[in-house]
């Protein structure tokens, strides 16, 4: 093939394919969920303006998950207020047809500064970005959480999350029918697992420390093709010995 | 055949280029760099492609010069720096091993995904393939030319298409669909992550004996596959973005470019990405696999290394270390991390392209400005991706660190060690 013929048929592949995509979806909107996990707090009061001047505010409960709520795409300021102190005052984008799940974890501090963060918080930001995950002393964080997924025949997708100011990395035993089926290791505070796949139906969970045989806390968890099973670990109001799980469910 | 029918076209000279560049890399990195610069992930292809094509003519310039094939080593070895070649030579052989992990560990997680596999899956792949093409390497197949012409030739049309796809699609809240909004510099501190992308023009150095008209062709060809990989990358990191949505290409990083042709093509788009993929890995780790077990026979020839690497079998092929090498890309590519495998790998060719420019700076007298520019950027990349490292993973650093210490000194004292045996072997 000479090399003119060759651009040609690079020209022509190119269109070829291009062409072939899916039809785009102009202003679908974002949905974003927010999580009120942030300890000793009873309630919080969240509020995300975009660029447009569209303003929302929510006033949640501590242990509370709110429903999906439709925004229009681009970037949003988040405030955070909880016990008469501004905490936390961060951008977020939300791209178009996205679902995502905004948590609200850590101890607020009397006297502290908006966005307070440790030395080494700031620096894992700075070059790692998007993936840097600290612990950041306990202080309040602010956690933006992708809820694609994709659906598996047959298979169900969980993510576990641990916001259990403190506590060591835990992990998460699956039992179905009596066989263990599958685990989920070491999962330290502010940090997720990865979306792991597992048989659909019905599972009793059983959650340790790393690397202790003893229970810390039982539940269910119901597994289907079509739902992506968010599971967070909190440790249960006024009481930071006691955990407890909250859930979130998201649709294909 | 002829010689002259036998040597590489310009066109052939540009697609291995090119091919070598994005064989694997633009598989692994996407995600990498989207997590660090987001919005600016674009202009962290586009700094680092400075220092790309800077190096490119820095080679270029050495090998006309020179007049032979080679690489950084052979460069060093005439300027008399036989310690420092030695030095670099080693590393840039840990190097090349880890571009292949990082090749079968992409190749494993896409083949995988589009089988809906587990992690057992994965790693079977991402090992099977490296004894794969070990096995083919040690039957003599060597490098296929003509099959990695049209394996790149390909691969470059879907990631192009894709990427002009994403662009017909403009939504820029896609940039920071999920996560924070990142500053400009932050371009900076993602391209050093993911430098290793532009390693593979610079396996055609030594293929310069089997170039046709070298003298005039081999610069012109180079540069403008590095100028076209560049905006490639720069293409696809947008309209993938796009198309996928920043938190998507991070979460499913290793997998990213087919998570983006779901998104756009369906299941359809998977099966193509897969193929490509697939494919383009494979290309990428027979290539990489044969020059660096041909270096090292060359390094161990001039006793740089140990004669035990030096061995031929019954095809004239360094089967020692093709399987010392291949197997140690496999045992990483099974039990390493995506970003700390890419990482270590950047670092060695910042390096590497580091000296190269130095060298080529020392030895012009016009255009100095080119190595000059690749230095200064290098070196601010460099100091960004030490930094990176160090802070997000301090214990692969310290390791880092030990392995540089290990082969500055101690490779001088297992060098005398083997010779001093072979001489009392000898004796």
């Amino acid at each position: 093939m000479t090399p003119d013929r060759g651009c040609c048929a690079l020209l022509i592949s190119v269109l070829l394919f291009a062409g072939c995509g899916k039809p785009n979806t102009p202003n679908a909107p974002a949905e974003l969920r927010v999580g009120q996990f942030l300890f000793a707090s009873a309630s919080a009061r969240v509020s995300l303006v975009g660029e447009d001047g569209d303003s929302s505010v929510l006033s949640l409960s501590y242990a509370e998950l709110t429903d999906y709520r439709a925004f229009s795409p681009g970037s949003y300021t988040v405030d955070v207020h909880a016990g008469g102190q501004h905490l936390l005052h961060k951008t977020i984008g939300l791209g178009t047809g996205g679902r995502y799940s905004l948590l609200l974890a850590g101890i607020p501090q009397e006297g502290q500064e908006v966005n307070q963060a440790t030395f080494g918080t700031r620096l894992h930001r700075i070059f790692e970005g998007a993936a840097a995950r600290t612990d950041n002393d306990f202080l309040p964080t602010l956690l933006l959480q992708n809820d694609y997924f994709v659906p598996v025949p047959g298979e169900g997708n969980l993510r576990v999350t641990q916001l259990v100011p403190g506590l060591i990395p835990v992990d998460v035993e699956l039992d179905r029918e009596g066989d263990q089926q599958a685990s989920l290791k070491g999962i330290a505070y502010a940090h997720t697992s990865d979306r792991d796949q597992f048989t659909a139906g019905t599972y009793a969970a059983s959650l340790h420390l790393a690397g202790s045989p003893q229970d810390r806390l039982k539940f269910q968890l119901e597994l289907d093709t079509s739902t992506f099973t968010n599971v967070y670990i909190l440790p249960a109001a006024g009481d930071s010995r006691r955990l407890r799980v909250v859930t979130g469910r998201t649709s294909q | 055949m002829s010689d002259s029918a036998s040597k590489l076209s310009p066109v052939s000279v540009w697609a291995l280029a090119a091919g070598g560049m994005v064989g694997g890399g633009i598989y692994t990195v996407l995600g990498v760099v989207v997590a660090v610069s987001a919005q600016w992930a674009w202009l962290s292809f586009a700094f680092t492609g400075i220092i790309a094509l800077s190096s490119a003519y820095s080679y270029v310039y050495l090998s006309n010069t020179f007049h032979e094939g080679g690489g950084a080593f052979d460069f060093l070895e005439k300027f008399n720096d036989e310690r420092l070649g030695g030095s670099l030579a080693w590393m840039l052989i840990l190097g090349y091993v880890l571009t292949i992990s990082v090749y079968a560990y992409a190749f494993g997680h896409y083949v995988s995904f589009a089988f809906h596999g587990g992690g057992w899956l994965t790693r079977g792949l991402a090992a099977g393939i490296v004894a794969a093409l070990i096995g083919l390497n040690l039957a003599g197949v060597g490098k296929l030319t003509k099959v990695e012409i049209a394996i790149v030739s390909v691969n470059l049309l879907v990631l192009l298409g894709l990427g002009v796809y994403g662009l017909t699609q403009w939504d820029a809240t896609q940039l920071t669909a999920g996560v924070e909004p990142r500053p400009a510099w932050s371009g900076l501190i993602g391209g050093a992550a993911i430098f290793m992308a532009y390693e593979g023009f610079q396996l055609l150095s030594y293929e310069y004996d089997r170039i046709k008209e070298a003298r005039k062709y081999f610069m012109p060809t180079l540069m403008s596959a590095v100028l076209f990989v560049v905006l490639l990358y720069i293409v696809v990191a947008l309209g993938a973005t796009v198309l996928g949505g920043a938190a998507t290409l991070i979460d499913f990083k290793e997998i990213a470019l087919s998570i983006t042709a779901r998104e756009a093509f369906g299941e359809t788009g998977v099966i193509v990405m897969t193929v490509a993929a697939g494919f383009a890995t494979a290309a990428a780790i027979n290539s990489t696999l044969f020059s660096t077990a041909n270096l090292t026979k060359q390094i161990a020839g001039q006793g740089e290394l140990p004669a035990w690497f030096n061995h031929t079998n019954g095809a004239n092929v360094p089967d020692r270390s093709i399987i010392a090498l291949g197997s140690l890309a496999g045992v990483l590519a099974v039990t390493g991390s995506l970003s700390a495998l890419v990482e270590a790998a950047s670092l060695v060719f910042l390096a590497t392209f580091g000296i190269v420019n130095w060298l080529c700076w020392r030895k012009s007298d016009r255009r100095r400005w080119i190595p000059a520019l690749g230095i200064g950027c290098g070196v601010v990349t460099g100091l960004a991706l030490l930094l990176r490292v160090a802070i997000g993973k301090p214990v692969a650093f310290g390791g880092l660190v030990l392995v540089v210490v290990l082969i500055i000194l101690g490779r001088p004292f297992l060098l005398n060690k083997t010779k001093n045996q072979d001489r009392e072997n000898d004796a």
